[in-house]
């Protein structure tokens, strides 16, 4: 009898064990992972949510204010003057992509 | 006529059965286990693609992040002023930058390193001249709203300039002995913002932070806003101020 078929049933067990243990760390390091992040990211959501929640503050008030101030013409004048800004933003992007090479300021 | 069973050949082949089974399950322990792993690294994989890495916060936790550059962020996602493209806000006094997706969101959190003098200008003919000939008091990282994007800087290289005109480019800390000699990156990872005043007026980060936020979302450009910290903030965006005040007289 070859020594593999005399050690097959511990060879059995031992792989089962193996397996066994490579699965639980697998879910141990992802627990410990996931906690790691949210830890480091939880001042960054804080700000997350700082920021959304002055944004809609500022959104309200922007609202009122063109509501009181004729709101469909001044939206139409806002949506020109957006498509403009962002014409002269894209040409501006081209420019610098395509200007002369210059130092850095260090 | 039919053999009677051997009951000791029986039990062998019971035991040759759990034997079988155990190592049945084994196998089908391995594949499951195998094609769940699998199926977690391509979902894994499939969301990165979908959605931008974690973001990454590399201040100090005892230095906080002041309401001026919140509510200015709130601001720009607010009235649209980043007209759909990704943001940054830098605050000088705390030599901090928030980086925003084009979303809104926040990517990063990074302490800076900026112009050694204080003031908001940029000096005439400051992006024309030699680093080491660049006067003292004109070393500032000029303050305002700039479009910033890749463009070619000397020696062939591409850098994200975030005011062309006076040479300000925002970079990882320069890994050369003048750098090391100024103790750039001991400054960076120092909790305090007053030794981050070293550079020419450019502004430098982690190369981490670079590589990682800043290169890849301001890859197809993007709008960076500079606080002031010696002219009045309603010099330098009076759109924002305005909107602060109708924001106030709301409530």
């Amino acid at each position: 009898m070859s020594w593999l078929k005399k050690h097959a049933a511990s060879a059995r067990v031992v792989a089962v064990i193996m397996i066994g243990g490579l699965t639980l760390s697998a879910c141990v390091t992802r627990d410990y992972i996931d906690q790691q992040f949210s830890t480091v990211n939880s001042r960054i959501d804080q700000l997350d949510s700082r920021v959304q929640t002055a944004s809609q503050r500022a959104d309200q008030a922007a609202q009122a204010a063109q509501s009181a101030n004729q709101a469909a013409q001044a939206a139409a004048t806002d949506a020109r003057n957006a498509n403009q800004r962002l014409d002269a933003v894209t040409g501006r992007i081209d420019q610098i992509e395509s200007g002369p090479a210059r130092t850095p300021r260090g | 006529m039919r053999a009677c069973p051997n009951p000791a050949d029986g039990a062998a082949a019971i035991r040759s059965f759990f034997k079988k089974g155990l190592g049945a399950a084994a196998l089908f322990l391995a594949l499951a286990c195998g094609g769940s792993l699998a199926a977690t690294a391509q979902t894994s994989h499939e969301a990165m693609d979908a959605t931008p890495p974690p973001p990454l916060d590399e201040v100090d936790p005892g230095q906080p992040v002041s309401e001026t550059v919140v509510d200015l962020a709130a601001w720009v996602i607010a009235s649209g002023d980043n007209l759909g493209l990704p943001f940054a806000v830098l605050d000088k006094e705390a030599a901090q930058l928030l980086v925003f997706g084009a979303d809104g969101k926040v990517r990063g959190l990074a302490p800076t390193l900026i112009g050694s003098a204080i003031g908001d200008n940029s000096a005439p003919g400051v992006a024309d001249r030699e680093l080491r000939n660049i006067p003292a008091k004109d070393r500032t990282t000029p303050a305002g709203r700039f479009i910033a994007a890749y463009g070619p800087a000397a020696g062939g290289e591409r850098v994200l300039w975030v005011d062309y005109e006076t040479a300000v480019s925002i970079h990882p800390t320069p890994d050369t002995d003048i750098s090391r000699k100024e103790q750039r990156a001991e400054r960076l990872v120092s909790p305090t913002p007053e030794d981050n005043r070293i550079s020419h007026g450019c502004i430098n980060v982690s190369p981490a932070f670079y590589s990682k936020v800043v290169s890849p979302v301001f890859q197809k450009g993007g709008v960076f806003y500079v606080l002031p910290e010696s002219r009045p903030l309603k010099k330098v965006f009076p759109d924002f101020e305005l909107a602060e005040r109708v924001a106030e007289a709301g409530e």
